[in-house]
C-alpha cells in the first residue's frame, strides 16, 4: 500500500515535464481560459486596489486591467484579480501564475533586464515622500536626521531610503513593514517619526489614519517612481497589446472620447485619427490579433486616462490628488501617447 | 522497570531511533526472517534510488525551465552589495554590505530569538507545568487556565497580540520611563547603557569575584550538610566579599548612558521592541505546551517511586527535584525538542511584526531586491533543517547520556 503511492507518486514526477516558451503562450493561454489573471496589491492599496466589502476590486490598476481584458477578450469583466503580497509579486508573475502585475511597482533597470520582464508603459509618474505627524513641527526632509523611519521592506523605496540618507550624510533607523496597515499602525503608535512611500501611496495612506488630518505629506520627492504594468519577455504579442491597451487610453483623453461618447463617436466622428483608433477605418485591431473595434470596447468599459484617474485618484476619490506630472503632454504633463496610424 | 521505561521513551520519541540492543549475542536468523531482511533491504535501497532520481529530475527540471525564461542563477549574488540598511543587528552591517552579509544578520537574528525563546519558554514551562501537579487548587485552576487558554490560539494571534500591547501601552519616546537615567524603556524598545572599556583592575575584580562565587557556593553547600548555625556566617561574608567587588567593578568600568537626543535615544545599546513582541509571543504561546511536556512527564514517573522517597523520609519538596524531576527530564527529553522545533520555525513569524530575522532579511527583501528566488529560499529552508535536524541530535546524544532508570 505504501509502496504502492510512492510509484504513483514516481511516475507523476517523471510526466511532468519542462515548460519551453514560444509563439504567444500568454495570449493563448488568456483566450484559452477566457479570463485575464491580474497580480493586484491585497485590496488595502487606496486608488490604486482595493476590495470592497461586497468583493468588488475598483482603482486605477483595476481598470487598468479591465482594459487590457476588453481588449483580448472583448469584456473588461473578464479579470481574476491575484492579491498579492509586494514580495511574492515578481515570483508570482515569474512562476506563470499571474499574465500580468499592476502592482504598483518601480519601472527599474534591474526588473527589466535581470529578472527577465518587459514594463509596457507608465500609467501613473510617482516620486517617493515623507509623511509626517503634523505637530511633529517637520517641514524638510533634512529635519529627520537621526529619525526612525517606517518603511516597506524589499521595495524600491527601501533602497532609495538608504541612497538618499546616505549621500545627505543623514543618520536614520528603518523599520520595516510588510503590509501598508502595519505602516501606518507604527507611525500612529509612534513607533517611527515619518513612513516613506510613493507620494501618490501617501495621499492614500492618510486616509486610512483615525484621523488623517493629524498627519502631512512633506513636499520633497528624494527619487522617481515611475508605475506600469509588468509583463513576461515571452509574449511580445502579448506585451505590445498591454503596452497600446494603456496608450489608448491616454490618446483617448486627448482626442474627448470619453466612456459616454465613445460608441457615438465610433459613428459619427469626423477625426480620422479617431476613425482608426476606433475601428471606423483601416485594420488597426487585427494588426495586434484583436478585434477592431477593440478600443470602443476598452474605452467603453473603464473610461479614458482622464476618467480613470478622476475616479480612482483625482477629484472625483476621496484621495484628490493633483493630476500634476500625470496631466497630459498638452497640459504640461507626461502622459503621452504614439500616434495611431 | 527498565523494559517499561524504555517502551514510554521510545513513544514520545516517534520516529526516533531505537534503544541500542541488549549486548547478548543473536539467535540465528530463521530462513523466513531472513527473507524478510532482505527483502526490507532492498525495499530500503530502492527507496534511496528513487529519491536520487526524484531530487535529479527536479533539478534538471528547475534548470531548464530558468534557462527557458531566460532567468540568471548562481550564487554570485552573495558577493554583491545590498544597498539597504537593517534595523537591528548583532554585527556591523551598512548600506554598502553585501547580500552575504545579510545573510548572517538574519541568521544570527533568527538564532537570537530562538536561543532567548527556547530558554524563557522553557522556565515559565516548567513553572506552570509543575503548578498544574500543585496540592493547591486555586494555583491549579489558574495554571490549568492558562494552558487552555494560550495554547487553543493561534501563533500568529499571539505575535499581533503582543504587537498591539507593546505599541500602544508603552508610553512613546518621548515619555519614556526612566529608570534613574541608566535604562529607558518606551514603545521604541528598552535602551541599555553600553560597556566604552573595561580596565584591567575592572577585570580582575570580575575574575577575583567569580572565584569568591564558587567559594561561597561550596561555603554553602558544607553549611547545610553539617547543619549548624555558625557556619551560616561563612557563606554569608563570602556573598557579602562579592556583592562589594561587583559593586566597585561595575563603578570603575566605564559606561555609555543611553541620552533622550532629536528623534530617538543615542548612545548605549537599543534592544529593538519587535524582538520583545516576538520573545512573549513565542514564550507564551510555546510555554503552554511545555508546561503539558512537563506536567505528563511527571506523572508517568511510578507513584511507587513517590511513596519509597516520602518513606524514607525525604520531604515533599526534595521528592520532587531529587526522585520525580531526573526521572521525568527522561522522558520529557523528546516532546521537549519536537516543541524548540516548533518554537525555531514558528520564530520566522518575525516577518509579521518587521523583526529582521533571516526570513524578513533574506527571503524577503533580499529576495525581491535580487529575483534569485531558488537559491534564496534553498538557503533558508537549509538553515531550519539544519537548526533542526541539530535539535534532534542534541536530543539523541542528550537521551542517551541521560540518567536511566533503574
Amino acid at each position: 500500500m505504501k509502496m504502492k503511492s510512492i510509484y504513483t507518486f514516481l511516475s507523476i514526477t517523471l510526466l511532468a515535464s519542462p515548460v519551453v516558451a514560444q509563439g504567444t503562450p500568454t495570449v493563448d493561454a488568456i483566450k484559452a481560459r477566457g479570463a485575464l489573471i491580474c497580480g493586484v496589491s491585497t485590496g488595502t492599496s487606496i486608488g490604486m486596489s482595493t476590495l470592497d466589502d461586497v468583493g468588488k476590486w475598483a482603482g486605477l490598476e483595476v481598470d487598468y486591467c479591465r482594459a487590457v481584458a476588453a481588449a483580448i477578450l472583448g469584456d473588461g469583466d473578464k479579470v481574476r484579480f491575484t492579491p498579492l503580497e509586494f514580495k511574492n509579486a515578481f515570483a508570482a508573475l515569474q512562476s506563470s501564475s499571474v499574465d500580468i502585475l499592476a502592482r504598483s511597482a518601480t519601472w527599474t533597470f534591474t526588473r527589466d533586464s535581470e529578472l527577465k520582464f518587459d514594463y509596457a508603459g507608465v500609467y501613473i509618474y510617482d516620486g517617493q515622500g515623507f509623511l509626517v505627524r503634523k505637530d511633529s513641527g517637520i517641514s524638510d526632509v533634512s529635519e529627520l536626521d537621526g529619525a526612525s523611519i517606517c518603511v516597506l521592506g524589499g521595495t524600491t523605496t527601501e533602497l532609495n531610503l538608504a541612497d538618499y540618507f546616505r549621500s545627505n550624510g543623514l543618520s536614520y533607523k528603518p523599520i520595516n513593514g510588510s503590509s501598508r496597515e502595519q505602516l501606518v499602525a507604527n507611525l500612529e503608535a509612534g513607533r517611527c517619526d515619518s513612513l516613506t512611500n510613493e507620494r501618490g501611496g501617501l495621499a492614500a495612506t492618510r486616509l486610512a489614519f483615525g484621523n488623517p488630518d493629524d498627519f502631512v505629506v512633506l513636499d520633497e520627492i528624494i527619487s522617481k517612481e515611475p508605475l506600469g504594468p509588468i509583463v513576461r519577455q515571452d509574449d511580445p504579442l502579448f506585451r505590445d497589446i498591454a503596452s497600446w491597451s494603456l496608450k489608448i487610453l491616454i490618446s483617448a483623453e486627448e482626442l474627448g472620447i470619453t466612456q459616454g461618447n465613445v460608441k457615438d463617436m465610433a459613428g459619427n466622428s469626423t477625426n480620422p485619427e479617431v476613425g482608426r483608433i476606433l475601428g471606423k477605418t483601416g485594420e488597426f485591431g487585427a494588426k495586434l490579433g484583436l478585434e477592431n473595434d477593440w478600443a470602443v470596447t476598452v474605452i467603453a468599459a473603464v473610461g479614458n486616462y482622464g476618467e480613470i484617474f478622476d475616479r480612482n485618484l483625482g477629484a472625483g476619490s476621496p484621495v484628490k490628488l493633483e493630476r500634476g506630472v500625470n496631466a497630459l503632454w498638452t497640459n504640461g504633463g507626461l502622459m503621452y501617447s504614439p500616434p495611431v496610424r | 522497570m527498565r523494559q517499561q521505561a524504555t517502551n514510554q521513551a521510545n513513544a514520545g520519541a516517534g520516529a526516533q531511533s531505537p534503544a541500542p540492543a541488549p549486548m547478548k549475542q543473536r539467535p540465528p536468523l530463521s530462513p523466513e526472517a531472513r527473507r524478510r531482511k532482505i527483502w526490507t533491504i532492498a525495499n530500503q535501497l530502492l527507496l534511496i534510488a528513487i529519491a536520487v532520481i526524484l531530487v535529479a529530475l527536479a533539478a534538471r527540471n528547475i534548470a531548464l525551465n530558468l534557462q527557458a525564461r531566460g532567468l540568471t542563477s548562481g550564487f554570485d549574488f552573495l558577493w554583491r552589495e545590498a544597498g539597504f540598511k537593517v534595523g537591528f543587528s548583532l554585527i556591523a552591517v551598512n548600506e554598502s554590505s553585501t547580500y552575504g552579509r545579510i545573510f548572517f544578520v538574519g541568521l544570527l537574528n533568527s538564532l537570537l530569538i530562538s536561543a532567548l525563546g527556547i530558554i524563557a519558554a522553557t522556565t515559565l514551562g516548567f513553572v506552570v507545568g509543575i503548578a498544574q501537579l500543585s496540592p493547591g487548587r486555586l494555583i491549579r485552576l489558574v495554571a490549568r487556565l492558562y494552558v487552555d487558554l494560550v495554547r487553543n490560539l493561534p501563533l500568529l494571534l499571539h505575535v499581533l497580540l503582543w504587537q498591539t500591547v507593546f505599541l500602544n501601552v508603552l508610553p512613546r519616546v518621548q515619555q519614556a520611563i526612566d529608570f534613574g537615567g541608566i535604562a529607558f524603556l518606551s514603545n521604541r524598545g528598552l535602551n541599555l547603557p553600553a560597556v566604552v572599556s573595561v580596565p584591567p583592575l575592572a577585570t580582575t575584580l570580575l575574575v577575583a569575584a567569580g572565584l569568591t562565587t564558587i567559594l561561597a557556593i561550596g561555603a554553602a553547600r558544607k553549611a547545610r550538610r553539617d547543619a549548624v548555625d555558625r557556619h551560616l556566617f561563612v557563606p554569608l561574608l563570602h556573598w557579602a566579599v562579592v556583592a562589594g567587588l561587583l559593586i566597585v567593578a561595575l563603578v570603575i568600568i566605564e559606561w555609555q548612558y543611553p541620552v533622550q537626543k532629536g528623534f530617538n535615544f543615542r548612545g548605549g545599546v537599543e534592544v529593538v521592541p519587535e524582538l520583545l513582541m516576538l520573545l512573549a509571543a513565542l514564550t507564551v504561546y510555546n510555554s503552554s505546551y511545555i508546561a503539558e511536556i512537563v506536567r505528563a512527564g511527571i506523572q508517568s514517573v511510578n507513584e511507587g517511586q513517590r511513596q519509597a522517597a516520602l518513606s524514607l523520609g525525604l520531604p515533599d519538596r526534595q521528592t520532587t527535584k531529587l526522585v520525580i524531576v531526573p526521572q521525568a527530564i527522561r522522558v520529557m527529553i523528546p516532546s521537549l525538542a519536537n516543541q524548540y522545533s516548533h518554537l525555531i520555525k514558528g520564530s520566522a513569524l518575525a516577518t509579521v511584526i518587521g523583526y529582521p530575522d533571516l526570513v524578513s532579511v533574506f527571503m524577503g527583501t533580499s529576495l525581491n531586491q535580487t529575483g534569485r528566488a531558488i537559491e534564496i529560499v534553498t538557503m533558508t529552508a537549509a538553515v531550519y533543517l539544519t537548526l533542526t535536524a541539530l535539535v534532534s541530535l542534541a536530543t539523541s546524544i542528550s537521551r542517551r547520556i541521560a540518567l536511566v532508570e533503574r
